[in-house]
């Protein structure tokens, strides 16, 4: 049955609360309503009562369903619920609720409701049809999804497909028109960089990564080989060696093969000399312990689910016989494929040959895990995809790239501060391991790689999904300012941050506002709004930790 | 064996009553004139000796290590002698010394951590019972001074063969109580009986007296002229270097102060 006028009777209870809380709220508005969608920012009493009955109602009406419910294993006695709105069993595409719960009670609520869909729910088209209206209709198909999307350029709304296609170009997600076929928005999805040991078979080898640092690597005796199998740490850390098989790294990325025991990276004397596979794999397994010591956080996806890894995806020396594509993906490029096996594959990138640089920058380009915060950069998009899902567009998009930044610049931090690697040269610069010199962020002063350190100086055209990279840094420079302190060059604004021996403090605040608190299509006020209550629920009203936060997001302008 | 406590004391005290007592004066003085004496005696080593052995191990690619740290107390110790006249009274005597403990040792235990370099965690636990059993084969010169009647003060020094069985921990096991890896157990260790023989030397002095027949207690027979009580008081010492895995420890102390008390036998 079609409803072309939808009204809920939890609309009705929308405007009766924003008609009550509205007259008082004395700062600013914390629950906002337009024409269209309903965003939540609450973390004061006022606000998450009457948006928690809100919630309930809708929850009880079917139009929200808890999609994830995990305890807080910072906080003691704090739990967070994750909730997906849909409309007639289908999902309104990036509309998530978040409540945080502190024995029982209801503490702080994120998101966006959507209301008033009028739109017809039964497809015009095919799937078939759909799929056949995409850029590349001939890529495999890996998953496609009716859904409805809130469509800012028409302010109303759409039912759409939503199809994810791996091709040479990556993992390209387009969203078709479920009732004309037209192509509402193309992207690509891939979170790019621009012992008595307890198993028979563990074995602990050296190996020198790409700079040349020795490390220990957990491996597995097979035969008398030692392949790249981490059985020590929880989850299986597989690292496979593509061997430079392009066109065979491209049909596992797309389902259309598997990849076999032969593809795993092996050495005969255990002692590692492809630095590429050595930091990766090495990498994979410092990234775990980082996420377990630092947030107690059982892996990826919480879960200790395998961490699988590609390296040398393609030739080095291949670089002019390759499709340009192909050259874009596996040189120029490290990702993490969320939708790749079982658990999400990582792929790292060749650089490029000993000569040749990039010709925009001057830089030369090393094998991509040869850098720590770029493998924890990644791998950290897993994170993301396994908890608050962050829209990889907009000003979600950019918060998603915000903090992958935050994780490989702690990982960095947390190996050489904890006497782990102690060569590990840590600092607030992204991929300065692997694109020579200078890498390609800064998170401790943005500008000197071009990028924005304020609000008001935000991309706001429609390449790189609406600037994810280049407008993350607006948040993770609020990030170094709280832990580092200083004047932000654009607002003159000085912060007193914490000092890099609260980091881990810091660290801890937005993992758990950017894992747990944000919704999938979070915003910039709310990461703000979030990551103070996150500092407030870990430290209390006392440490200051919450207003130095504050503080922070107000120097890059973000209120 | 072992000669309790209450039985030394007995025998201190019979000495001691034995060299200051006023007794009656002796109507022989075959302690003077013997040829040979022969001694037997039991007593303490009071020299406390520590030693820490240190030993590396490779694990998880990286060089770990341990120590044993052992403490070497006071010990019971039993000697028996010969000496014989060779000129006026300087006599050429042979002691051979018996000590026999076992003691607890702590072991102190950097292991590497299978993720990292240098990142080594500790470990501690003890191995008990380690055994340490020498014997000391002492040659001496000996001269003889009278002190009164029925005593003699014997001064003695020579050279020292040190025979030494000494129990050192060689490797530990470990147990790994999983991820992280940062916390790791002793589990248990392996021991080597560690035999050496050493020369050194020995000093010290041996003050005798002949006069139980006239205490009375024990008869009046005339064998009792040749039968006499001693403390005696010698520093013995070697100290050779030993080696465990192939690797140089601390050396070996052998010998100590000892004090010792027994019976003379002159004829």
């Amino acid at each position: 049955m079609i409803r072309r006028h939808y009204l809920p009777s939890w609309f009705v209870l929308r405007l009766l609360i924003v008609l009550i809380i509205f007259p008082i709220m004395t700062v600013k508005p914390s629950l906002q309503t337009m024409i269209g969608p309903l965003t939540i920012v609450g973390t004061q009493p006022h606000i998450v009562g009457p948006a928690d009955a809100l919630v309930d109602r809708m929850i009880i009406n079917g139009d929200l369903r808890v999609i994830s419910m995990v305890t807080d294993p910072l906080v003691s006695g704090r739990s967070h619920e994750r909730l997906a709105q849909f409309k007639d069993g289908l999902r309104i595409f990036g509309s998530e609720i978040t409540r945080q719960r502190e024995h029982g009670q209801i503490t702080s609520i994120f998101g966006t409701i959507h209301s008033e869909i009028n739109i017809d729910i039964v497809p015009k088209l095919t799937t078939q049809d759909a799929i056949g209206a995409t850029s590349v209709s001939d890529s495999p198909t890996i998953a496609t999804e009716l859904l409805i999307l809130h469509d800012q350029n028409i302010r109303g709304y759409r039912l759409v497909y939503r199809i994810q296609q791996f091709s040479a170009a990556g993992l390209i997600v387009s969203l078709v028109d479920a009732h004309t076929g037209g192509v509402i928005r193309v992207q690509n999805d891939l979170k790019t960089q621009a012992m008595s040991l307890p198993c028979n078979d563990c074995a602990v080898g050296t190996g020198r990564g790409v700079k040349g640092d020795q490390k220990k690597i957990s491996v597995q005796t097979l035969g008398g080989n030692f392949r790249a199998y981490d059985a020590l740490r929880p989850p299986a850390i597989i690292t496979y060696d593509m061997r430079g098989d392009w066109l065979g790294t491209l049909n596992v990325l797309t389902g259309a093969a598997s990849l076999t025991e032969a593809d795993v990276a092996t050495d005969s004397d255990n002692d590692w000399h492809d630095g590429a596979s050595v930091d990766a794999h090495v990498g994979a397994g410092w990234f775990y312990d980082y996420l377990a010591h630092r947030f107690e956080r059982n892996g990826l996806d919480g879960s200790d689910g395998p961490i699988v890894s590609l390296v040398h995806p393609v030739h080095r020396n291949d670089l002019f016989k390759v499709p340009n594509g192909i050259r874009n993906l596996f040189h120029l490029n490290a990702f993490f494929c969320a939708t790749c096996g079982p658990n999400g594959l990582m792929v790292y990138g060749e650089g490029l040959p000993t000569g040749f640089v990039l010709q925009n920058t001057g830089q030369s380009v090393d094998f991509f895990s040869a850098g720590l915060d770029i493998v924890a950069h990644e791998l950290g998009h897993a994170v993301t995809e396994f908890t608050s899902g962050l829209v990889y567009e907009g000003e979600s998009g950019a918060l998603n790239e915000a903090f992958s930044d935050l994780l490989g610049v702690g990982t960095e931090f947390f190996m050489a501060e904890t006497g782990r690697h102690k060569p590990e040269q840590a600092d607030y610069l992204i991929g300065e391991d692997v694109l020579k010199p200078g890498g390609i962020r800064s998170i401790a002063d943005p500008q000197s790689q071009g990028d924005p350190d304020h609000y008001s100086k935000r991309f706001l055209g429609n390449i790189d999904n609406g600037g994810v990279h280049t407008n993350s840094l607006i948040a993770s420079h609020a990030f170094y300012l709280a832990v580092e302190g200083g004047i932000n060059r654009t607002s003159g604004i000085q912060v007193n941050g914490v000092g890099s021996s609260n980091r881990p403090q810091v660290e801890q605040a937005f993992y758990r506002a950017f894992a747990f608190l944000l919704p999938a299509n979070a915003t910039f006020t709310m990461a703000r709004a979030a990551t103070t209550q996150s500092a407030r629920d870990l430290t209390g009203s006392v440490s200051g930790l919450a207003e130095t936060i504050a503080e922070a997001w107000s120097a890059v302008g973000v209120e | 064996m072992i000669i309790s406590r209450s039985v030394r004391w007995k025998a201190a005290s019979l000495l001691a009553f034995a060299c200051f007592a006023r007794v009656p004066q002796a109507d022989a003085q075959i302690h003077r004139d013997a040829q040979f004496v022969v001694s037997a005696n039991t007593g303490i080593q009071t020299t406390v000796n520590t030693r820490v052995d240190r030993v590396n191990f490779e694990l998880f690619a990286e060089t770990g290590n341990f120590s044993a740290t052992q403490n070497l107390g006071r010990t019971d110790v039993y000697d028996i002698g010969i000496a014989g006249r060779v000129w006026k009274r300087f006599r050429v005597g042979a002691v051979a010394a018996y000590t026999n403990q076992a003691s607890t040792a702590a072991i102190d235990a950097e292991v590497p951590h299978p993720f990292f370099f240098e990142f080594p965690r500790t470990a501690s636990g003890v191995s008990t019972e380690l055994g340490h059993r020498e014997w000391a084969f002492h040659l001496q010169g000996q001269y003889w001074l009278p002190l009164g009647e029925k005593s003699i003060l014997t001064l003695f020094v020579g050279p020292s063969v040190f025979k030494a069985n000494q129990e050192l921990v060689t490797s530990i096991l470990t147990t790994e109580r999983g991820f992280p890896f940062d916390i790791v157990a002793l589990a248990t260790d392996t021991t080597e009986i560690v035999g050496i023989t050493a020369m050194g030397f020995n000093l010290g002095f041996d003050l005798s007296y002949f006069g139980l027949k006239q205490l009375g207690f024990l008869g009046k027979s005339e064998r009792l002229d040749h039968l006499g009580v001693a403390v005696t008081a010698r520093y013995s010492r070697a100290a050779p270097g030993i080696e465990l895995k192939g690797q140089f420890q601390p050396a070996l102390e052998l010998g100590g102060t000892q004090v010792v008390g027994g019976i003379r036998v002159v004829f």
